[in-house]
């Protein structure tokens, strides 16, 4: 008995990092962290968005990548969502810039979405929905995000940029790969919020963890095999929402999934967290490689809180479509090291004044 | 011929981030064990918590427990005495019922901790603090037990490595008790290398911060049954220092432990067991010179050695076992009964009859002294 999501696939998907690269270790320089703490959070560096970037041009350039690997004519894309926790406006969608930019407007639905870390992939869930049922022949989910974390705060480490984008459409259409199953679990947790107008968000620390970030993606997880009858060595890849290096590692211990099986998808250590795009350039990292055939387990979390979880199936069609555009190792290695002093002004974290 | 108060019932919560738990459910987990095993409703109750107002905004702490735990027209009351509470509860529940005032006193202490952020529960701290002299300064108590470690280390030649003892030793302890909060062995070079705090003083040398409550029934030897087991509080001797601990002794601790040994005719070694109140390293290391098990500078040593007759911190103490604060010195209490009465989940000393709890507010400013002994 088939799903509705069965008939729906990735035409293709595009990824964006900044150039900039802040080291921990200017972070323990200036603010006194032993070297210990970016070792436990399993971060050696994260990408800092340009003086000129925000989450709606970054959103852009992951999206151009993804159209350039779809091939299709942009005016058939009838929805763009994305998922910021980061926007340049509280009021003015980034999905209608984006939208115009790629020429999908204007006969397209357009909408900002907001869960935490994983609004991207709830942006991701509606537009299979909206596929799936006709409604719109392409639909284009994004997530990105300027991470934002307090001065002197543990987050400093973690708190990146980076854009994901990801197109679906008809699966008999052609595609990269097509979805098995999708699954969400919310409930009402306060692990971590930022309240209006506040310019970073706060955290309970240890509530983060066990109530939060495992107790979600586990319960999604697991909803997602019991509905398809599946085991994790059903699985070749697990794609775990990436806050740090070492969650997602605890995490596939927790349900079963061997180490070599998320490594791959692991980016964080590299660029750190880049919250509405964590899993899913994790999820593109991985659709560099993977094989025709190949299932893939991507399980996104934002606090708040909430998770999902997908079952991918890579498709015939992954080859000819992975070379239109830079693989993530590509991007990754476009690096240019800054210091604390040209983060804080690029992030603007100094006040300035004009007259 | 026991005619000191005794305990026959204890109860405990596994001490640890009890996110779906306040106060009163981590009291009334403790609570209702005790009530229920004894079998009677007490006559007085008392509560210690340390900070419930400042972590929870809750003071009356005592009402409410007394009207969760459904007990009509009891006298409530909360003490606090800094981390003494919870030893100075008990002390106040022998009062009690050594005047005849009560027949059944239920000692119940609680803290809820983990709600706080870090800078938060930090500034909370400071309320343990001289608010005048202390707080405004920003002086915390882990940068004095850090002065206090140097000053030891300078004084008696001890080097860092020999103290790493200390924290070994009550993880290995916790790895046995379950209702320890960090239930893992640790390396001595773990120790060393884990953050620095206030330097000597590094993370593993600290108690963590957790969630816990623990109760004890304290009732007349008349009004209980001679049949179970039960410990009687054979004597507590309490004393305010003239000043906290500038230099690396324990003089309150000092004191008090002579004044009870003497009291009682009883040496140090005759005691087959010890909970002392090891908030860092250096305040184990100290309360146990103090108290007369190890000469002053030679606490490590003779713990590595094995020299110390007495089991010390079967339950992990508060470096592993956990420190809720205020309830602490009830969980020491309970732990210590449990013991004399063979009935403690983990390590146990062999058969003894002669238990010590020792319990210090900030570093030996004020210390207790507690002497249980099994009671027939």
């Amino acid at each position: 008995m088939g799903r509705p999501e069965n008939g729906v696939g990735i035409a293709g998907w595009g990824a964006y990092i900044p150039r900039y690269r802040l080291p921990a270790s200017e972070i323990c320089r200036v603010w006194g962290f032993e070297p210990s703490t970016p070792k436990n959070l399993g971060v050696e560096e994260k990408a800092v968005a340009g003086p000129d970037e925000d989450s709606a041009t970054m959103a852009l350039e992951a999206a151009r990548y993804a159209l350039r690997r779809a091939g299709i004519d942009p005016s058939k894309i009838g929805a763009v969502f994305v998922g910021s926790e980061s926007k340049p406006y509280a009021v003015k969608p980034t999905a209608s810039f984006v939208a115009d930019a790629i020429g999908a407007s204007p006969k397209t639905m357009a909408s900002d979405l907001e869960f935490a870390c994983r609004a991207g992939s709830e942006g991701l869930r509606a537009s299979i929905g909206l596929v799936s049922s006709g409604m719109v022949e392409y639909a284009l989910a994004i997530g990105s995000d300027t991470a934002q974390a307090s001065p002197g705060d543990v987050l400093e480490f973690t708190a990146a940029s980076g854009a994901a984008a990801i197109l679906v459409g008809p699966r008999s259409n052609g595609c990269a790969a097509w979805f098995e199953g999708s699954y969400t679990y919310v409930t009402d947790t306060p692990d971590f919020w930022r309240r209006e107008g506040s310019p970073y968000p706060v955290h309970g620390e240890a509530f983060t963890g066990d109530p939060a970030y495992f107790h979600h993606i586990v319960g999604a997880v697991k909803g997602l095999l019991e509905e398809l009858g599946l085991k994790p060595s059903d699985f070749d890849y697990a794609v775990f929402h990436q806050p740090n290096g070492k969650f997602p590692l605890k995490v596939a211990k927790i349900l079963g999934f061997p180490k070599e099986k998320v490594l791959p998808g692991l980016v964080t250590p590299k660029i750190g967290n880049t919250y509405n795009a964590s899993a899913l350039l994790g999820l593109c990292k991985v659709l560099d490689e993977a094989k025709p055939g190949q299932r893939i387990l991507l399980a996104p979390y934002g606090s708040g809180a909430g998770a999902d979880a997908y079952s991918i199936i890579v498709d015939d069609g992954i080859e000819e479509r992975r070379t239109k555009a830079p693989a993530l190792s590509a991007l990754l290695s476009r690096r240019k090291v800054i210091d604390y002093a040209l983060y804080v002004k690029f992030r603007e974290k100094v006040r300035r004044i004009t007259w | 011929m026991v005619k000191n108060p005794v305990i026959t019932s204890a109860g405990l919560v596994k001490v640890g981030r009890h996110f779906d738990k306040g106060l009163r459910e981590l009291a009334a987990e403790a609570a209702l064990q005790v009530i229920d095993e004894v079998g009677v409703e007490p006559d007085y109750l008392i509560v210690s918590s340390a900070l419930s107002g400042v972590l929870c905004h809750q003071e009356r702490l005592a009402e409410i427990v007394a009207r969760h735990l459904g007990l009509k027209r009891v006298p409530a009351v909360r003490i606090e005495a800094g981390y003494l509470s919870g030893a100075a509860a008990v002390a106040m529940a022998c009062s009690l019922v050594k005047s005849g005032a009560a027949r059944h006193v239920l000692v119940v202490g609680v803290e809820k901790a983990t709600d706080l952020p870090s800078a938060q529960l930090n500034r909370a701290l400071l309320a343990l603090r001289d608010a005048d002299y202390e707080a405004p300064s920003g002086v915390t108590e882990e940068g004095l037990a850090g002065c206090l470690m140097k000053l030891y280390m300078e004084e008696h030649g001890v080097k860092r490595e020999e103290l790493t003892v200390w924290p070994v030793l009550m993880h290995d302890h916790a790895s046995r008790n379950p209702y320890a909060q960090l239930k893992f062995k640790v390396a001595p070079e773990q120790v060393l290398s884990s953050p620095v705090v206030a330097d000597p003083l590094r993370l593993l040398d600290v108690y963590p911060v957790g969630d816990g409550a623990a109760a004890v029934m304290v009732s007349s030897p008349e009004s209980v049954e001679k049949s179970g087991a039960a410990a009687e509080i054979a004597g507590v001797v309490q004393v305010t220092s003239e000043a906290e601990a500038l230099e690396p002794v324990f003089k309150a601790t000092r004191e008090a432990a002579s004044t009870l040994y003497s009291a009682l005719g009883i040496e140090a070694f005759k005691v087959e067991v010890v909970e002392i109140m090891d908030t860092y390293t250096i305040t184990g290391l100290l309360a146990l010179e103090a108290l007369g098990f190890a000469k002053p500078g030679e606490a490590a040593v003779a713990l590595a050695e094995g020299s110390i007759k007495a089991l010390v911190n079967p339950s992990g103490g508060c470096k592993a076992r956990g420190h809720p604060f205020g309830a602490t010195g009830v969980y020491q209490v309970a732990e210590v009964y449990m013991q004399l009465t063979g009935s403690f989940p983990g390590l146990k000393a062999e058969d003894p009859e002669l238990g010590l709890v020792h319990a210090l507010s900030g570093l030996d400013s004020q210390a207790l002294v507690m002497i249980l002994r099994r009671a027939w």
